[in-house]
């Protein structure tokens, strides 16, 4: 495809197979996480947390703790500005504990003696919404947030009215799922004078450097975060979730502290993704056309009752022109909710497409047929503001074909529950596509410094992490647009906090909210450069900097390519470094899209669509994955084994979330029952059928995004949010709609009426 | 009068107690869990609360597991040095002879990202004791290369970019070398078994199995 940038084929760093070069660290050990960091002297530290789901801590005393030989320092709530004797959940933090080694510190938490006001909790969300239900902490009167997240477009009472079909069904809870990333949360802290420093991981260092500067009263130039490996997070560290305890204690104690959370700690103080369940209606022309959607959606959590934007799929990416929306958050007792990969979009995606698959059935329609109906379509504005949007609406209605097209729905779609293999196994096949409301990359601080150095080669420091992938798209946005070589622009200290701001790396943003600022960076660079090489200098081209390109490695002029110099050459007429800055221009259009001009705000959606074939078995509900396939609008393919990886990896997850993750907690205690990893049920190579997974380079469609970085945006949340196509299939096998996930053989059986 | 009932009048409880209560032998050095003695005790131990087990814990540890001295071989060098009877051969190896490839994800034997070589078998550092891994031959991922020259299957995993995070790529590539150790032409499946106890939330388990076959 071809763009402002030129075609592909002319790029010598984008879209190229760039190596990796941290990779050399990781396969041999040296890859530097936020625990392998070993200061003179470090003591352990572990933290209490409280016995109950809701109380109040009447009493606390810590002197036998601090008495236990080994032990260096003690703090508990009245020390820690973020923590309180109200307990909201149990294991709520209430006291740590710094000591020589782990098992010491572990040995003397059980020596701290606490006294607890015990309140009635409530868990589960359907519990926690009843009159009679006990108040849970959050709110003053009940457990509902008090009015509801709320949105209409057009008038849906008048779109009710022109329908011939109404489709009106509840679906849900969708059941929740901790967090489980296999590097538990990690902070080593210690002080020099009255500066704090952190060694952490993070998908955001300079947002946890914020938080502990604001926990801890101190100005942002006194802390400072190092960040370089960080073991997966997936929407789960970004936040001081143990960095003030560590400072406080490295500072009672005059050492280095360093606290790892034990894996049953971190599945409770790291996010939950969101109980969801909703309450869709939807007005229906009898060929498929919508009058009106209504939704109604509920979302449990503790700390805002947990309210998110479950609505975003089907709101984006189904033509109808009266859309309602009401979000409500359910408090109870349960531990913190939020992100777990993408914030709201899994969820939503699920409940909405289950209501959708119905709504075909009653009208009688092939699911493939109905989505080509109502999806958005190419050139078609934003339904609720009217701006163009970055990627063609036919990203996401190629992607729903490419996705029917390698699985072969057209031809292998059945009625439900109507074929059964040779083997006496029911067949289904389901798919799903949806615009995906991530991977924009939208404004934030993001900015970025880069240093020519005397020999022309460039270092920065990316200040964003190495939690999606290599430095390498980065590193060939900064090498493009400088015309240098790959290998001569390095990228050093990753999250450092005394380097450029790394916006948040959530929202699938890093692609574009660190690939925008390191290319307007990399042109402040050019211009410098350019300023120079066209002088009459020794050596120099003594013409104007227009007249200017650069490739491979050279500056050349363009009416004659033969007459050029080096980087290297120019830096030595400079004679010291050069700095590049660029910061992050907003979501504004680069390229003229349709009417609109360059610099218009737009809206941006990323197309993603998954497909698969199932077999079920009637006698123990057991499901096989036959053929899978995932489909991205990846805009422009930046670095091509990230991309991969990103679009590969979303297979064991969406297989994760449709069949297997299914967090149960003690109704009792509030605690979760399944936080390791063999109950998580996570996948291994033996459960992940890989070896079915259709999906190849082919199915990362560059759709051209008119604001990313040549034409880039982010994939990571879309490649794990369109896990719905499995149940799907499950549905269309067995004939029965399930309507929570996930599809747990019980499920199946209890739907087949055999349980 | 016999050590052991000298023993007694001193602590709370007395070594034989201890060994006869949970039913482990106790060289001196390995300890089981204070709950679990505690659990085992004779009846006419009263049965103490959590507190009361702490301080039983620590006085068991002064009585009978005294930090000796170990030897540990690891990567061919030899490290003679003071061992707590409680620490792991994981704390030991990371946090006291600084080898970091080796990472702690959960601490209990699920995640295998404190994979080493031990005898040449793969074994999860985090589930043994330092104190029984003496007279052992223990390989870590630092252990693997030949100086500048990688192992070939850290060459496969650096030319296939086969990591993401990078976090469980060294126990991943511990438990690849044991397989190719032995079994030089594995079947998809044996890949399959061979990095099964290694768990990945980036989850390419598709390049990684992909991998570790180019290596046939």
């Amino acid at each position: 495809m071809v763009d402002e940038f030129g075609p592909k084929s002319q790029f010598v760093a984008v879209g190229k197979q760039n190596l990796d070069y941290q990779g050399i660290n990781i396969v041999t050990g040296k890859y530097d996480f936020a625990g392998d960091h070993h200061p003179q002297g470090k003591l352990y530290a572990r933290v209490l947390g409280a016995k109950y789901a809701h109380a109040k801590v009447t009493s606390i005393n810590t002197s036998r703790a601090e008495a236990l030989e080994g032990v260096e320092a003690v703090i508990t709530f009245e020390d820690h500005p973020n923590w309180s004797d109200t307990i909201l959940s149990v294991d709520q933090q209430i006291a740590a504990v710094a000591a020589v080694d782990e098992a010491t510190a572990e040995r003397a938490l059980d020596l701290i003696d606490v006294e607890y006001q015990v309140l009635p909790a409530v868990f589960d969300p359907e519990d926690a919404m009843r009159t009679d239900a006990p108040n849970a902490g959050t709110f003053p009167d009940g457990n509902i947030t008090p009015s509801p997240s709320a949105l209409e477009r057009g008038d849906v009472a008048q779109g009710f009215t022109e329908a011939d079909v109404i489709v009106d069904e509840t679906v849900g809870w969708l059941r929740p799922h901790t967090h489980n990333e296999i590097e538990p949360d990690s902070t080593v802290a210690w002080w020099e004078g009255d500066n704090v420093y952190f060694n952490i991981g993070s998908q955001w260092p300079w947002g946890q450097r914020n938080g502990s500067a604001s926990a801890l009263g101190m100005p942002l130039n006194k802390v400072h975060v190092f960040c370089h490996g960080t073991g997966g997070a997936f929407g789960n560290k970004y936040w001081a979730k143990i960095d003030i305890e560590a400072a406080l204690l490295s500072k009672k104690a005059g050492k280095p502290v360093h606290i790892t959370l034990p894996r049953r700690l971190y599945t409770v103080y790291g996010n939950h993704q969101y109980a969801v369940k909703l309450h869709m209606k939807l007005g229906l022309k009898n060929d498929g056309t919508l009058t009106a959607v209504e939704t109604t959606w509920w979302g449990d959590g503790r700390s805002n009752g947990g309210r998110s934007s479950w609505q975003d799929p089907c709101r984006h990416t189904w033509v109808c022109p009266n859309f309602k929306k009401d979000e409500w958050g359910v408090a109870n007792n349960k531990p913190r909710a939020g992100a777990w990969r993408c914030v709201a979009h899994p969820e939503g995606a699920f409940l909405s497409d289950l209501v959708l698959e119905k709504a075909a059935a009653r009208l009688g329609m092939n699911p493939l047929e109905f989505r080509r109906k109502i999806f958005i379509s190419d050139g078609m504005l934003d339904q609720d503001t009217g701006r163009p949007m970055r990627t063609p609406g036919w990203g996401t209605r190629q992607c729903l074909e490419k996705a029917a097209q390698v699985i072969g729905y057209e031809s292998k779609y059945h009625a439900p529950g109507v074929e059964t293999l040779p083997d006496g196994r029911l067949h289904g096949i389901g798919i799903h596509a949806h615009a995906d409301g991530h991977g924009s990359g939208g404004g934030g601080s993001d900015s970025s410094v880069l240093y020519m150095l005397r020999d022309g080669t460039i270092h920065f420091n990316s200040g964003s992490t190495r939690v999606m992938g290599g430095p390498g798209a980065q590193t060939a946005i900064i090498a493009e647009t400088l015309g240098m070589r790959f290998e001569d622009v390095r990228c050093g200290d990753w999250g450092n906090t005394l380097a450029s701001e790394g916006g948040g790396q959530f929202g699938s943003r890093l692609t574009v909210a660190a690939g925008l600022p390191v290319m307007n960076a990399a042109n402040d660079l050019k211009a410098q450069l350019y300023a120079v090489a066209a002088g009459d200098g020794t050596d120099m081209l003594n013409v104007t900097p227009a007249d200017l390109d650069a490739k491979d490695g050279k500056i050349f002029v363009k009416s004659d390519p033969t007459k050029f110099v080096t980087h290297a050459q120019v830096m030595r007429v400079v004679g010291g470094a050069i700095i590049g800055w660029g910061k992050h221009p907003g979501g504004n259009l680069r390229k003229p899209v349709g009417t609109f001009e360059v610099g218009s705000p737009t809206v941006h959606k990323s197309g993603c669509a998954s497909a698969a074939e199932v077999a079920v078995d009637p006698g123990t509900g057991q499901v096989e994955i036959l053929n899978y396939v995932s489909v991205l609008d990846a805009g422009r393919v930046i670095d091509p084994i990230t991309a991969k990886g990103q679009i590969l990896a979303g297979m064991p997850l969406q297989v994760n979330q449709a069949l297997y993750f299914d967090d149960i907690y003690d109704p009792v205690t509030g605690r979760l029952l399944n936080f390791n990893h063999i109950g998580d049920k996570m996948g291994t190579t033996l459960d992940v059928p890989v070896d079915v997974d259709k999906t190849d380079d082919s199915c990362l469609l560059e759709t051209i995004d008119a604001v990313g970085p040549f034409g880039s945006h982010g994939i990571g949340e879309p490649a794990v949010s369109s896990f719905v196509s499995i149940n799907n299939a499950v549905n269309n096998a067995i004939g029965v709609d399930i309507i929570t996930g996930p599809m747990t053989p019980q499920k199946v059986l209890q739907a087949l009426g055999k349980a | 009068m016999a050590e052991e009932e000298k023993e007694v009048k001193k602590g709370r409880i007395s070594r034989r107690d201890f060994i006869k209560g949970s039913g482990i032998v106790v060289g001196g050095a390995a300890i089981g869990s204070t709950v679990l003695a505690v659990a085992c005790a004779p009846a006419e131990v009263e049965v103490p609360g959590p507190t009361q087990v702490v301080e039983r814990e620590v006085e068991i540890i002064k009585q009978v597991a005294a930090p000796g001295v170990t030897t540990l071989t690891v990567n061919g060098r030899t490290h003679t040095m003071k061992v707590e009877p409680e620490w792991t051969l994981a704390f030991v190896l990371r946090e006291k002879l600084g080898l970091v490839g080796l990472k702690v994800g959960c601490d209990r034997g699920e995640c295998g990202t404190c994979n080493i070589l031990v005898d040449g078998r793969t074994s999860l550092a985090c589930t043994m004791l330092a104190v029984e891994s003496a007279d052992k031959n223990i390989v870590t991922i630092e252990g693997l290369a030949d100086g500048a020259n990688l192992h070939p299957v850290q060459k496969l995993f650096l030319e296939n970019s086969t990591f993401q995070c990078g976090y469980c790529t060294p126990g991943m590539i511990m438990s690849a070398v044991a397989l190719l150790d032995k079994t030089p032409k594995p079947t998809v499946d044996q890949v399959k078994v061979a990095l099964s106890g290694n768990l990945c939330y980036c989850s390419d388990y598709n390049r990684q199995v992909n991998t570790v076959l180019k290596g046939v």
